[in-house]
């Protein structure tokens, strides 16, 4: 009597090559490969291929593969003190920057609100452009803008607008304001117009001279100690680290 | 060297690579002849055994214990497989020297070792060729479980450790493997050394 021979019985012969059937399923495979011998047959040559696969000599390695720390990208480990440092330098920095972008734009934030300010307490006032006396105890002296510069030339009423507090009453320190001219901002200039009142002396000079802002110098103490202290906390976390990498490239 | 083994294993989980530069000249034959019966090229099994070896370094910590040598094999394998699939995608043309017969010339690797006599270079030269060609006909499943079974000698358990496959699948692939190999072996049957033939060999 001979069973057909299943893929289950070629399984099952690898499994008993290599002792892992267990001990009843061990004595069956024996009964039957006894009695088979096709079954002895793939036995043997299955022995056969695991044995010629067993006797394939190992190659030698053509190089070690020992692991440098470039190979899997290790860096050395950063002092607690580097980051500080780098922050420090950062903070620094973004000071610096501040305080250069507020010195390249004070000249231009300072001008136009000196020029704007009579036009705000006019409008803020209350008061009528072409009534004056509307303004009560505020006093608005409306003076074209080349009064005492010999100017001629008729301007707009906004461009001639200067606000002006005589001296008298700045020193009385009080508010109070009174209008001294109550003709309208149409007024021609009139050549004594310079003697007029000292008030007009005030306006003298142009006023381009009066609102031209005062000149700063290119690097203030503030902004050179803050590029000192860059370069300062910059150098000291390159050492750092650099010290710190030499050590450990001795330790590997 | 079990103990060492997992001292050497926990500094390196720790980041010392020194431990585990030790780890690697213990298991790097294993790891390169693995490679190489799944490649079937020298110099693509020296690449996938150092990428391996990166790759195990870098998730060494997801090492939970077991066999040292079934993970490592795992991650070879797994590079190799990657190999293979990128090969299939783009193969390429070896270039294997040539007589001006067509032939190709001996790959120098077999007259390497100065101890054997031409004869047994020649019967092993025979020898390797004929199990590599048959082992390349295998399908790399198929493949993976006879190199790491038969070749390596690793058990059952490791083999499903490494493959990460269960037991069932891993005795069936390599009866099946079993069965390819000995019907491409017997067309080289007269080929190969009489050493080789092991008719008499006990039972197990």
């Amino acid at each position: 009597m001979t069973q057909q021979i299943s893929f289950q019985d070629i399984k099952k012969l690898s499994a008993y090559l290599d002792n892992q059937l267990s001990k009843s399923a061990q004595t069956r495979l024996k009964a039957r490969i006894a009695l088979q011998p096709e079954l002895q047959e793939i036995l043997l040559d299955m022995r056969q291929v695991r044995a010629l696969l067993r006797q394939t000599p190992h190659l030698r390695v053509p190089h070690n593969f020992r692991l440098t720390p470039k190979m899997v990208g290790m860096r050395p480990p950063v002092p607690r003190s580097v980051p500080v440092f780098r922050m420090a330098s950062l903070t620094a920095v973004i000071l610096l920057f501040l305080s250069f972008t507020f010195n390249f734009l004070a000249p231009f934030t300072s001008a136009p609100n000196l020029a704007a300010a009579p036009q705000l307490s006019q409008s803020g006032g209350g008061c009528g452009y072409d009534d004056p006396a509307d303004c009560g105890d505020v006093s608005m002296e409306v003076l074209p803008f080349g009064v005492g510069a010999g100017s001629t030339e008729t301007s707009t009423p906004q461009e001639e607008t200067v606000m002006s507090i005589s001296p008298e009453r700045m020193a009385d320190s009080t508010p109070e304001i009174t209008p001294e001219t109550s003709q309208g901002v149409n007024q021609q200039p009139t050549p004594d117009a310079d003697n007029a009142s000292p008030d007009l002396a005030v306006l003298d000079s142009p006023p381009s001279e009066k609102n031209q802002p005062q000149t700063m110098p290119l690097l203030n103490s503030f902004q050179i100690g803050l590029i000192l202290l860059v370069f300062f906390l910059g150098s000291s976390a390159f050492i750092i680290r650099q010290i710190n990498i030499q050590r450990w490239r001795k330790r590997l | 060297m079990y103990m060492d083994e997992q001292l050497l294993i926990s500094s390196a989980q720790k980041g010392d690579l020194e431990s585990f530069n030790t780890l690697v000249l213990a298991y790097q034959e294993n790891l390169y002849n693995t490679a190489f019966r799944i490649l079937g090229d020298e110099e693509q099994a020296a690449d996938a055994t150092q990428d391996a070896f990166i790759s195990a370094f870098q998730k060494i910590c997801s090492f939970r214990g077991g066999s040292f040598r079934s993970w490592l094999l795992r991650t070879v394998t797994n590079v190799c497989y990657d190999e293979l699939r990128r090969k299939k995608r783009r193969p390429t043309t070896p270039l294997e020297p040539i007589t001006s017969d067509q032939e190709e010339i001996e790959s120098p690797r077999w007259l390497a070792d100065p101890d054997l006599s031409p004869e047994q270079k020649f019967e092993q030269s025979e020898l390797e060729h004929a199990i590599q060609h048959c082992l390349e006909g295998l399908s790399p499943d198929y493949r993976a479980v006879v190199v790491l079974a038969d070749i390596q000698g690793l058990d059952y358990n490791e083999v499903s450790s490494s493959l990460r496959k269960p037991l069932g699948t891993i005795k069936s692939r390599l009866a099946r493997a079993r069965l390819r190999l000995r019907e491409c072996l017997q067309d080289f049957w007269e080929l190969l050394p009489v050493v080789y033939r092991l008719d008499n060999e006990s039972n197990p």
